[in-house]
């Protein structure tokens, strides 16, 4: 009976110090030095990174940052100076243009009028040369009338007296020959 | 002698009762944790997907909600592996 | 012992002896705080290193650390918090580099041991992120914080008895243990996988006919291992995020 009680007692034992050591080896729960060191290094890294290591990181981000808005903005503006020049010369390119093309019609206008005046003159000047011609045209050919009428006159006149033997009323006679010239004139 | 003997057998063979009913304990716990965020996480990443696909530009704000939905629910998954490690070895 | 495969048990994976110090004792020194001193250390000499040259145009270390504050600044800070979270970047990178550093210990050689995988490491960060959540809203809303806490505005009086409980679990005691959990179990769960691939592969690598798929299992080990690098930095990134969505959500009463 002892001896059951003493075995019993002994199992019992062996259990709970099994039990102690398998508490005491639980894979899941946290041990005290593994604990104590992942609180030093972290709080350690912690303040490191946040008064050390960080800072230079961020600043010289933050310059790069600054640095490439500078040339972004520097390129920007760049660009919009490139632009303005380029519409300053265009604008320049065609006020250019629209002077030479007024230029150009300035001068045809004048040319235009200046010929215009010329020819104007040289029409007026060729219509009095013509009117000239005409008259002296005209005159002559009264002339001549006049002349051929009187010297057909003087002939008729002669032949009839020739034939009639006697003067003929020259004033009549005048008037017959000048009708035929008259008529003669018409038919050429 | 021999009750120690009988003894001695008694507490092999319940701690290998013990073992064995904690390893079939171990994975009928771990197997039943495992399906709800099986079938969570994939509902979560497939609708993730569909709304990338469906908005390109969204796709980094969902991609982060996607990551967080994703932790929340293998959380449980991992409660059920911390429980099978439990059963299984403690 | 299945087939003649021998898994160590989990203590052999996750615990280490101490280097120096008593077992047990506040201030041993293993394996594990060991990785923490190397994170503080690879942490601070990158940093030192980018912010030593002071050209404009980055290269090298300071290109990384740019694109990675760069990365918590905009993808982190700006999208949960807005430009007046930019006061807590310090805190933000810190823990987004250190738990980044502990976790990729996962896979590299001679250490293949996440820093994560035990509950010191996120245990200490979710609490400092906890403390420092609380701080903050305590210093923008004042003592009103914890009444904005548990009682959001705008719940109809009716139900305020079933949301302050809620809502105090949530906030005061779920989310420090969930963020803890969370990057420690993702890590554990890592580091068994690929100890369980590690192991598959020695294995067969001594069978006489199961060596056919040895190839296989190395395959799945290789790919594993990269697998494990983006979850060592997504969890990072997540424990990163969350962090600044509940400091983010101490800034203003919920509304």
């Amino acid at each position: 009976m002892l001896a059951l009680v003493r075995v019993l007692a002994e199992a019992a034992a062996t259990d709970v110090q099994q039990a102690t050591e398998t508490a005491a080896k639980n894979p899941i729960l946290p041990t005290i030095n593994e604990m104590f060191w992942a609180a030093v290094v972290f709080l350690l890294l912690w303040a490191l990174m946040k008064f050390v290591l960080l800072p230079p990181i961020t600043k010289l981000m933050a310059a790069r940052a600054d640095t490439v808005r500078g040339d972004l903005q520097a390129a920007e503006a760049a660009e919009a100076q490139r632009v303005s020049r380029l519409s300053d010369y265009e604008a320049g390119l065609a006020g250019a243009r629209s002077e030479a093309i007024g230029i150009i019609e300035q001068a045809r206008s004048e040319g235009d009028a200046e010929r215009r005046v010329q020819i104007t003159a040289a029409d007026a000047e060729v219509a009095t040369l013509r009117a000239d011609a005409a008259a002296e045209i005209a005159a002559a050919k009264v002339r001549a009338r006049a002349e051929l009428t009187s010297s057909i006159t003087d002939i008729a006149v002669g032949a009839a007296e020739a034939v009639v033997q006697k003067p003929i009323d020259r004033a009549s006679q005048t008037a017959l020959v000048e009708d035929y010239v008259s008529r003669s004139g018409s038919q050429n | 002698m021999s009750i120690l003997a009988q003894a001695a057998a008694a507490t092999a063979d319940k701690a290998t009762q013990q073992a064995i009913a904690g390893a079939t304990n171990a994975g009928m716990a771990y197997g039943l944790a495992a399906i709800g965020p099986g079938i969570g996480i994939g509902y979560l990443v497939g609708q993730s997907v569909q709304a990338m696909a469906r908005q390109p530009e969204a796709a980094g704000m969902v991609r982060t909600t996607m990551f967080l939905g994703i932790a929340f629910t293998e959380a449980l998954a991992l409660i059920g592996f911390v429980v099978f490690i439990l059963l299984k070895f403690v | 012992m299945i087939f003649g495969l021998e898994f160590p048990p989990i203590q052999n994976l996750v615990e280490w002896p101490n280097w120096f110090g008593p077992e047990g004792s506040w201030y041993g020194f293993n394996k594990i705080a060991f990785i923490n001193v190397i994170a503080l250390v690879a942490t601070t000499s990158l940093f030192f290193i980018a912010g030593r040259s002071k050209s404009l145009v980055p290269k090298g270390a300071k290109n990384l650390v740019e694109s990675a504050v760069d990365f918590i600044r905009d993808g982190i800070v700006l999208e949960t918090m807005g430009p007046e979270g930019i006061k807590y970047l310090p805190y933000l990178v810190s823990l987004f580099f250190f738990i980044l550093i502990t976790n990729i210990f996962e896979v590299i050689p001679f250490f293949h041991m996440p820093g994560n995988a035990r509950m010191a490491g996120p245990a200490v960060l979710a609490l400092l992120t906890w403390a420092y959540y609380i701080a903050v809203g305590i210093k923008h809303q004042g003592p009103k914080y914890f009444i904005n806490a548990i009682a959001p505005a705008g719940v109809p009086k009716a139900l305020l008895p079933l949301v302050i409980p809620i809502e105090f679990l949530s906030t005061f005691i779920v989310r420090p243990f969930s963020l803890a959990v969370r990057l420690f179990a993702n890590m554990l769960a890592g580091h068994i996988l690929l100890v369980t691939f590690s192991v598959l592969c020695i294995t067969l690598f001594t069978a006489s006919l199961l060596a056919i798929v040895l190839p296989l299992s190395f395959a799945m080990l290789v790919g594993l291992t990269g697998f494990e690098i983006m979850v060592a930095f997504l969890q990072a990134y997540i424990f990163t995020i969350l962090a600044a969505v509940y400091i983010g959500s101490s800034m203003h009463a919920e509304h």
